[in-house]
C-alpha cells in the first residue's frame, strides 16, 4: 500500500541522517550552495528517474508500452522545452466549454487507457492538431456566428 | 525531527493528485498561523490558480504582466506582488501563465531556488514568521521550488479513488527525488473530507487505518486523527466517546471556498477549525506535539 511507501521512506531517511551526522560535523565548513549547484545541474525531471518510472509502469500491469525511455503511461509525450505559449482570443463561454470537454470526455478517457496527470501542453496540443484536421468545422462555425449558414458545401 | 522549537517556518503543502484538498488545507493552515501569530503569507504556485482566484484575486491572476515571472526570473521586488487576502493574511497570487514561468526556470541558473533566494530568504522571519506553499499537483520546477524553499511538507489526502497511486507518487516521484539533493521533512499526513461511520468497513476507515499503521504515524498523524488500537476496539465495540476523528466534510468548509473566504472568516465557530489550529501548531514546532501516548 502507498503509505507503505512513505513509511520507508521516512524510517530509511532517519536511519541516514543518524549515520550521516558524524560525517556533516566534519564537513560543517563546506558551503552550503555546493548541493545548490549540483540539484540544479542534475534534478531535471525524467533524466535520473526513468529507471524507476519504467519499474512504476511495469508493476502495474499495463501492457502497451513499447518506448525504450519514457514511459507513456506517465510521462507527456514532449517536454516544457518544446511547448511554445501563445495567446488564443476566444470568448469566456468557448473557453469554458473547451475546459469542460477536456475535463468530462477527453481526460476520463485517457484514464481509462491508464494515462494520469495530463499535462496542459499535451491536451492543447492535441486540440489544436485535431482543429487543423477539421479546417472546414472551424469556418463553418465562424460563418455560423456571423449569421451566414453553416455549412460551405450548400 | 527531534527537537520541536518555535520559529520562524516555510512549509509546502503538495501532493501529486488533484483534489485531495490541498488548497483548502493550505488556505485555512496559512489563516490560522496568521490568526495565532498576527501574520503569514500564502503562496500560489500551483498553476490552475484556484486559490488566487477563489479569494477574488481574478485581476492579479489575469493581469497582462505576469508578476511571478518578474520575481523569479526578472528583478520585480516580492511585497510589490503580494495582496493582502484578511487581516494579518497575506497572499502572493498565482498568475494563469505559471506553466510559462516553470518552462523558464528549467533553462535559468539556479532554477531550482529562485523562490527561496527571491521570496522566502528575504521575507521569511523579517516580514512573516510563517510562509505556507500551495504547490502544483505535477512534478516540476515549482514544485522543486517549493520543496527546495520550505524544506517542510505537509502531505493532504482524502478517501477517494486513487488516494493510494497519489500517496505512492508523492512519496517516489516528489519526497524521494527531493531528497537526493536537499533536507525535507515531512510535517504531517493530514486527512479531509472524512465523512463515513468509521465501524463498517469502508474508504473512510481503510484511509485512517492506513495512516495510523504507518511507523512513523507517531511522528507525522495529528492528534486529530490519530486512533490506537484501542481506539479501534472501541469503536468496533460500540464503546468509542473520543471525538470523530478530522477534518471531516463540512458544508461550511465548502461554503467558505464558494464565499472566497478561509474558513475562519466565513464561520469561526465550525468545529473542524481545531484540526487547522493544530496544523499550525504543527509548523509552529516543526512536528507533531503529542497530546496522548498512542499504543498502535
Amino acid at each position: 500500500m502507498a503509505f507503505d511507501d512513505l513509511d520507508q521512506a521516512e524510517q530509511a531517511e532517519d536511519e541516514k541522517s543518524e549515520t550521516q551526522d558524524a560525517a556533516e560535523e566534519r564537513d560543517a565548513s563546506e558551503p552550503v550552495d555546493a548541493s545548490v549547484t549540483e540539484a540544479d545541474l542534475t534534478a531535471d525531471p525524467g533524466s535520473h528517474s526513468e529507471n524507476r518510472r519504467q519499474d512504476e509502469t511495469g508493476t502495474r500491469g499495463s501492457s502497451s508500452s513499447t518506448s525504450e525511455d519514457t514511459s507513456p503511461h506517465s510521462e507527456p509525450a514532449f517536454g516544457f522545452e518544446e511547448a511554445k505559449q501563445r495567446p488564443l482570443y476566444a470568448r469566456q463561454r468557448a473557453w469554458d466549454e473547451f475546459e469542460d470537454a477536456l475535463a468530462i470526455d477527453v481526460e476520463p478517457t485517457l484514464r481509462r487507457h491508464d494515462v494520469r496527470d495530463t499535462s496542459k501542453r499535451e491536451l492543447h496540443d492535441a486540440a489544436l492538431r485535431v482543429l487543423a484536421d477539421h479546417a472546414e468545422e472551424v469556418a463553418n462555425k465562424v460563418l455560423e456566428a456571423r449569421g451566414l449558414g453553416s455549412n460551405l458545401d450548400e | 525531527m527531534s527537537e520541536h522549537d518555535t520559529q520562524p517556518r516555510a512549509v509546502a503543502v503538495g501532493v501529486l493528485k488533484g483534489g485531495f484538498a490541498k488548497t483548502t488545507t493550505a488556505i485555512n493552515l496559512a489563516r490560522e498561523l496568521a490568526h495565532r501569530n498576527e501574520s503569514a503569507l500564502v503562496i500560489d504556485l500551483d498553476d490552475n490558480g484556484h486559490m488566487t482566484q477563489n479569494l477574488g484575486f481574478i485581476e492579479e491572476y489575469e493581469a497582462e504582466t505576469n508578476h511571478v515571472h518578474e520575481v523569479l526570473l526578472e528583478d520585480g521586488d516580492v511585497r510589490d506582488a503580494i495582496v493582502s487576502v484578511v487581516d494579518g493574511l497575506d497572499l502572493l497570487p498565482a498568475h494563469q501563465d505559471l506553466e510559462d514561468v516553470q518552462t523558464q526556470l528549467k533553462n535559468a541558473m539556479g532554477g531550482s531556488t529562485r523562490l527561496n533566494t527571491r521570496v522566502v530568504e528575504p521575507l521569511l522571519g523579517d516580514e512573516y514568521d510563517y510562509i505556507v506553499v500551495d504547490c502544483p499537483a505535477n512534478q516540476g520546477k515549482l514544485n522543486e521550488n517549493a520543496l527546495y524553499a520550505t524544506n517542510n511538507l505537509i502531505i493532504p489526502v482524502r478517501p477517494e479513488t486513487g488516494y493510494d497511486s497519489g500517496i505512492h507518487n508523492t512519496v517516489n516521484r516528489l519526497v524521494k527525488e527531493a531528497r537526493q539533493y536537499f533536507e525535507l521533512d515531512i510535517l504531517a499526513v493530514v486527512p479531509s473530507g472524512l465523512s463515513q461511520r468509521l465501524d463498517q468497513d469502508r474508504r473512510d476507515r481503510a484511509l485512517l487505518e492506513e495512516i495510523n499503521s504507518m511507523g512513523i504515524a507517531d511522528s507525522v498523524v495529528p492528534n486529530f486523527c490519530r486512533i490506537s488500537d484501542e481506539d479501534w476496539a472501541a469503536i468496533d465495540g460500540g464503546t468509542y466517546d473520543g471525538p470523530l476523528p478530522g477534518i471531516r466534510y463540512r458544508s461550511a468548509i465548502d461554503d467558505a471556498n464558494d464565499a472566497g473566504l478561509p474558513l475562519r472568516d466565513y464561520d469561526a465557530s465550525c468545529d473542524q477549525l481545531s484540526c487547522y489550529g493544530e496544523l499550525a501548531a504543527i509548523v509552529e514546532t516543526g512536528g507533531v506535539v503529542r497530546e496522548r501516548e498512542v499504543v498502535a
